[in-house]
Parts: C-alpha cells; sequence; structure tokens
C-alpha cells in the first residue's frame, strides 16, 4: 500500500531506486552529503560534491523539480554572492577583472564559487529526500526510529494546514474584493486593506484549537500505548552495502581534510 | 449496564451557572437517543459528560455520578473510556487528524495510536469503510471529499473503534440536505450493527423518523423525556425555543387533543389523523 | 500557574494542536501581505500569539517548524533561519512573560525588542552559512550598506534590522489586537504562562 493524495510538500511521485529506499537511507545521504560538503574546503572537492548531488537528482528523475524549486534563487543567490565577495572582499587579491571604478576580485570570486557549491549540495541533497519520500513516509520513518508521535503531528499537521490557511486567505480575498477591497492603491490604503482579511482568518482556526484538541484525546493520540502501524516501509537489498557506502565516504572525507588534501 | 447519570451537575470552570444541573439518564444498550433543546441549553456539555471529555479534558466541577456500565468514568482512562464510547464532533474538519493523507488511513489512525494486531487494524477499516460505504474512496485524500462523505469518514473512524455508544453531536449542522441524508443513512447503520446512539440534533423532523427516545433540554435540565410522540405533544416542549415536526406543529395549532401516542409526526399520518384515506400508497 | 522554566509541561494537547495552526495563521497572512503587495511579511503573528498563550517554548517550536514547512515547500535554505524564529519565539515569550501584550504601546516597544533579537541571530547565519548573500531583496540593501563603506557583518545586520523593524511592529501590535479579542475563559484552557499569575490576557 503506498500513500497517495495532496502531500503538501514538493514530493514527486517516481518509481527510480531512490524513491524505493527506506526514508532512513535517504536521510542518512543528506546528512553525510551535508557534513561532508562542511567538511572538504577544496574547490575540486566542492566540485565533485555538488556533481553527485546532480547525478543522484538525475537517477531519481525528479531533476525538472528540483530545477523549478531552486533555480531562481540559486541564480540570484550567485549573483548577489559574486557582487558582494566578489567586489568587497577584503584582503590584498589579484584583480581578475576592471569594470569602471570596481574591481572583481579573484580571491573573492573563488570563495563565492566554493559558496555557491556548497549551498547547493546542501540543498541538492536535502531536496533528494524531500522530493522522493511522501511527507507521511518520512514521519512514519523518524517515529518507527524512536521520534515521538507529537513530532509527526507536528510536521504532518502543519503541512496540511497551512496550505488550507492560504486557500481560506485567498477566498477572504476574493469576497472582500467583490465588496470593493483595493489591492493595487496607495500603502495606506492597502495597510487598511488588511484589516478586514485578518480577522475572519484567525478566530475560527484559533477557536478550533479545543475541539481538534479534544477529538486526538478521544482517538487515542495521548495515549501511552505502543502504536502500531498499518503500512509497512520496504527496505531495499542493496540498502545496508549503501549505508556502510556512505559511512565510509564521510568517515574518507574527514581522512583527506585533516591530512589537507581536500 | 450502559451509561446512567445520577443527580449529575457540572459548571465550567471559570463560569459561575452550572452548564448542566442535576440530570439523570439511563440509557440502555442498543437504543437511538436523540437530544434537543435551544442554543446553551447544554447539549454539548451532555455530549462530553458521556464520553468522558468531562471530567478528563474539560475542567470544571462535575457532582453526582455518571457510571459506565457500572465504573464511573471519573475513575475509568479517558483512553478506555474512547474505545467503549465513540464521539462524532459537530464539524468533521475538527475531528479528522489532518496527518493522514487517506482516508482508510484516517479510519486507521485511532486504532493504530491503541495498538491493536495489524490484520485486525485492516479488517476493522474495511468492516467500517463498507458500512459507511466509503470503499471506493479509501485511497482518496481526506479534504477532497465532500462534506457529507468527510462526515462520514468521521463516523467510520469512530465505528471502527468499535464503541458499545457512539455520542454525535450535531453532526448534520454543517450540511447541505443531501449531507445530512447521507449521515442519517449512516446512524440507521450504525444501529443496525447493534450501537446505541445519541445524537444531537435540530433537524426535529429527522429525529422524530429514527429515534426511539428523545430527550428535551432546557437550561441545563431533561425537562421531558420519552418517545418523540410523547415529547413533542408535552406541554412544556413549547417553552424550551426548539420547532416540533412541522407535522405535529400543524397538528396541535389544529387543537389535537388526542393520546400523545397518536400525535401525527408525518403527512400520511396527519391525513389519517383527520380521516382522509391515504391518496396513495407510501 | 506553570514556572516559566517548565519546558514539557508547556506542551499539552492544546499547546500541540495550536503550533500548526500558529504557523498556519504564519503562513496565511504571508500570503495576503504578497497578495496585497505590502512590504512586509507578518510572518510572525502566529507565533507571537502562540507565545501570548502557551509561553515562550511552545512559540520556539512553532517559529521553528514555520521555517522548516516553508523549507520543505518551497527552498531549503529557510531551513536555518529556523533557528531566529525560535529565538524570535521564546523572547516573545518572555515579553509575555513580563506583561508586555498587555497594551497596545507597550506591544509595539515587543515589536521593537523582536527585530533586534532576530537581527543579531539572522546576521551570522546570513554569513556563516551564506557568504552575506540571502538571495532576498535585503541583498540589495547589502551592497549598498557595503558600497557606503561598512563590514560585511555590520552590513547584512543593517540591512535585515531595517527590513524586520517595521514588520515585527505590526506584527506585535496585531498579534495583541487578536489576543485581546478571544476570551479569557478560553485563553485559560492553555497553558499560558505570566509572572503575576493571571491569564496571559487580560
Amino acid at each position: 500500500m503506498t500513500v497517495s493524495g495532496t502531500s503538501g510538500t514538493l514530493f514527486q511521485a517516481g518509481a527510480s531506486f531512490v524513491h524505493a529506499a527506506h526514508p532512513t537511507t535517504k536521510l542518512l545521504y543528506a546528512v553525510v552529503t551535508i557534513a561532508c560538503s562542511l567538511v572538504v574546503t577544496r574547490l575540486p572537492f566542492l566540485a565533485a560534491l555538488a556533481l553527485s548531488v546532480c547525478v543522484v537528482l538525475y537517477l531519481a528523475g525528479v531533476w525538472r523539480a528540483f530545477l523549478r524549486a531552486t533555480a531562481r534563487y540559486l541564480v540570484l543567490l550567485t549573483f548577489f554572492l559574486l557582487v558582494i565577495q566578489g567586489l568587497f572582499r577584503e584582503g590584498p587579491s589579484a584583480v581578475l577583472l576592471q569594470i569602471g571604478p570596481a574591481s572583481l576580485k579573484t580571491a573573492g570570486v573563488l570563495f563565492a564559487a566554493s559558496m555557491v557549491l556548497r549551498i547547493f549540495t546542501m540543498v541538492g541533497a536535502f531536496l533528494v529526500v524531500v522530493l522522493t519520500t511522501h511527507p507521511a513516509d518520512l514521519v512514519q520513518a523518524i517515529e518507527q526510529a524512536g521520534a515521538s508521535p507529537r513530532v509527526g503531528y507536528l510536521l504532518l499537521a502543519t503541512l496540511q494546514l497551512s496550505p488550507e490557511m492560504v486557500e481560506r486567505a485567498r477566498r477572504i480575498i476574493d469576497a472582500q474584493r467583490s465588496r470593493g477591497l483595493r489591492t493595487d492603491g496607495s500603502l495606506v490604503m492597502r495597510f487598511r486593506g488588511l484589516v478586514p482579511l485578518v480577522g475572519p482568518l484567525f478566530y475560527g482556526s484559533l477557536m478550533s484549537v479545543e475541539a481538534k484538541a479534544m477529538a486526538l484525546t478521544a482517538r487515542g493520540f495521548f495515549t501511552q500505548r505502543r502504536k502500531t502501524w498499518v503500512r509497512t516501509l520496504a527496505h531495499q537489498p542493496w540498502e545496508p552495502a549503501a549505508r556502510i557506502a556512505l559511512g565510509a565516504v564521510f568517515v574518507g572525507v574527514v581522512v583527506l581534510r585533516v591530512l589537507g588534501w581536500a | 449496564m450502559g451509561l446512567t447519570l445520577t443527580h449529575v451537575s457540572f459548571t465550567y470552570q471559570g463560569t459561575a451557572s452550572k452548564a448542566i444541573d442535576d440530570v439523570s439518564l439511563d440509557l440502555q444498550p442498543g437504543r437511538f437517543y436523540g437530544v434537543v433543546g435551544a442554543t446553551g441549553a447544554g447539549k454539548s456539555t451532555l455530549c462530553h459528560i458521556f464520553s468522558g471529555l468531562i471530567p478528563h479534558f474539560l475542567k470544571g466541577s462535575l457532582d453526582g455520578e455518571v457510571a459506565l456500565d457500572g465504573q464511573p468514568t471519573s475513575a475509568i482512562p479517558i483512553d478506555e473510556i474512547a474505545t467503549r464510547v465513540g464521539y462524532v464532533f459537530q464539524n468533521p474538519f475538527d475531528q479528522l487528524s489532518h496527518i493522514t493523507y487517506r482516508v482508510d488511513d484516517e479510519v486507521a489512525f485511532g486504532l493504530q495510536n491503541f495498538g491493536l494486531p495489524r490484520d485486525e487494524i485492516v479488517a476493522r477499516v474495511t468492516h467500517a469503510l463498507e458500512v459507511l460505504r466509503l470503499a471506493d474512496l479509501r485511497d482518496r485524500y481526506p479534504f477532497h471529499l465532500s462534506g457529507g462523505q468527510l462526515q462520514r469518514l468521521a463516523v467510520a473512524s469512530v465505528l471502527a473503534m468499535s464503541p458499545d455508544i457512539v455520542v454525535m453531536d450535531e453532526p448534520t449542522s454543517q450540511l447541505d440536505p443531501q449531507g445530512t441524508r447521507e449521515v442519517f443513512q449512516a446512524v440507521a447503520d450504525l444501529r443496525a450493527s447493534g450501537v446505541t446512539v445519541v445524537l444531537v440534533e435540530h433537524k426535529v423532523d429527522l429525529l422524530a423518523a429514527h429515534v426511539d427516545e428523545l430527550i428535551a433540554l432546557g437550561d441545563g435540565r431533561v425537562v421531558c423525556q420519552g418517545s418523540p410522540r410523547a415529547v413533542f405533544a408535552s406541554p412544556v416542549f413549547g417553552d424550551l425555543g426548539v420547532n416540533r415536526p412541522q407535522m405535529a406543529e400543524l397538528a396541535l395549532q389544529l387543537g389535537f387533543a388526542g393520546e400523545a401516542e397518536a400525535l401525527p409526526l408525518s403527512p400520511t399520518e396527519l391525513m389519517k389523523h383527520y380521516g382522509f384515506e391515504a391518496l396513495h400508497a407510501d | 500557574m506553570r514556572s516559566f522554566w517548565d519546558v514539557s509541561g508547556s506542551f499539552t494537547p492544546m499547546a500541540i494542536v495550536l503550533i500548526p495552526i500558529a504557523v498556519a495563521i504564519n503562513a496565511g497572512l504571508h500570503f495576503i501581505t504578497v497578495f496585497l503587495n505590502l512590504p512586509i511579511y507578518l510572518d510572525t503573528i502566529g507565533t507571537i500569539l502562540a507565545a501570548i498563550l502557551a509561553g515562550p517554548w511552545v512559540a520556539a517550536v512553532a517559529g521553528i517548524l514555520t521555517n522548516v514547512v516553508v523549507g520543505l515547500v518551497t527552498t531549503p535554505t529557510y531551513i536555518p533561519y529556523a533557528i531566529t524564529n525560535a529565538a524570535i519565539g521564546i523572547t516573545a515569550g518572555v515579553l509575555v512573560y513580563f506583561g508586555f501584550y498587555r497594551h497596545w504601546w507597550t506591544a509595539a516597544i515587543a515589536g521593537l525588542i523582536l527585530p533586534l533579537v532576530g537581527t543579531v541571530i539572522s546576521a551570522p547565519i546570513t554569513v556563516v552559512v551564506f557568504g552575506g548573500a540571502t538571495g532576498a531583496g535585503s541583498d540589495v540593501v547589502t551592497a549598498f550598506f557595503l558600497a557606503s563603506g561598512s563590514k560585511l557583518v555590520a552590513a547584512v545586520l543593517k540591512a535585515t534590522f531595517i527590513t524586520a523593524l517595521a514588520d515585527k511592529m505590526i506584527s506585535s501590535i496585531i498579534a495583541y489586537a487578536v489576543a485581546r479579542n478571544i476570551p479569557v475563559s478560553y485563553a485559560a484552557k492553555f497553558p499560558g504562562i505570566t509572572r503575576d499569575h493571571q491569564a496571559p490576557v487580560a
């Protein structure tokens, strides 16, 4: 049995080996990759890490979804890092490019490049998990690993309620607009437009907390009994080997760094 | 056996007046009880007492004795009560967990929390979905269902816990006529499986047609109790601020003066009472 | 009444249910500001409300979760700033404890303190994790300050502070106004914390 339905996250259903892997293995992959990106300092190693993330994203078939979610952000980040670090990084450095009075310094550009690669790696590794794992599976995995069901509730209920609230906000705005709310006036007018929108959004949901808490109580959510799970999360035969490999990679990277090679 | 209230009063913390005032009731297994009363008459409070949320969740002072199968509810843990008394809330949006992504997972939610064996959960979920006619929707995202389907899902998730008693607090108040019909059908199905049902409802025509016994509340007290006809015919009922079924009201306006058990509740009965033979069989 | 440091006692069923709703309020309001083209975010009002109703620790979790969820549904770069929102939640809880949300003008003062904390926590995250850029609008402001001769950390500090100041003051006052309208008997059901042993909302 698999979960489907609106996930509230970036999750993309798929049949890749990454999708099939147990969530904890994927979490381990993300943690190891992010840790490696923080341990290594040299540009070629950072580039290799970023490339490895690209390969995994490609094999998982979520390459496009990854770009959709992050391309705009990554381009902006790269641009601003180049400007801020390239033009303003302190200390002596060769000048890479002279544009009028501004000089783009080599040290700053190299620093910006390593920063961009590191951020790309972290974002990519994290998105490997998010894009290929349904949030319900992720939560089941962390609960089965010992996390409190309350943690799972907080995560999943937030993922479901937030888009619901945004949808409600959209409906309230539409209703107010048909009664003459201006969304294109002066700043003061737009602030004034805020007032009739805020009240209706809050009260119903704040006043529903008690009923929701009672319902959870009546459905045994706060019981101390040991929970059972109807769905089982499968482990693939290759996963133990993959976990060992991930551990070995991390140890190797740390050793390289200590030796001063990475 | 069943649920008994003996001289029960309840005052919510931070309020001065009694929400429930000296109520004694004896809910017999397998019967269908309707509860009517104006806003603030104590209907929801009564439901909370039945379900153990008073005194286990909602704070206040509870006097008298509430006994579930002879044991005071204050001495039974709320988890334990929850497996014996099911509660269907007014708004399914509040009742449903908001952490499941499929209809069948939502029904399994409570069973998983109570740690039932996996096979039993699967069997109970399947049964509950069949009874509530949701089997075809089992893989749907809960909040994409219609209002009536959503409330049926709430009932299914309660039924799956196989309680002896199901308490429903105005489960149709947010629903259109189609959704209301679906929920009343669901209640009839619950009854058929032998469950005691307590239904708070202001749609008196529907109540009149279904319940075994009606409990009318006014200012936190039981004003009258008995068969629907007896309650609607009672002279004190008129002071409660609750409508009678249209045909009963009409008959009383026309000067109905017979035995209470002859009070007409449907158009057919009304015509019969005044000597018209039904023009068509129904 | 519970002690200020009673962390685990804060997470009652009411508080557990309140947290996702507080985060959803943050999300809904943020959507409205984007829709109305307002130059502020208002995405801490839910967190401040959580602080008023259920104390600093619940508010901290609401703050963390806001960033985690935004990170999950948009870009993960919001996640490091969960630390900032946790600090804002705790600070709001402390301000509630000292009665700052009893009058609109003290709530406004609280709104001046919150961005101070937020900026002090955010700026090093921006510098360490992102090398000074976040990919957001305040980078333009950062570049301006750098061009006028400020040091990097100071520049980031100023940029985030100016954009945060107006936002937090308005958020603080709105949260106060909303809390005022919650019936005292209902507010008392949450595990609120105040120094003078009264309901958090009066």
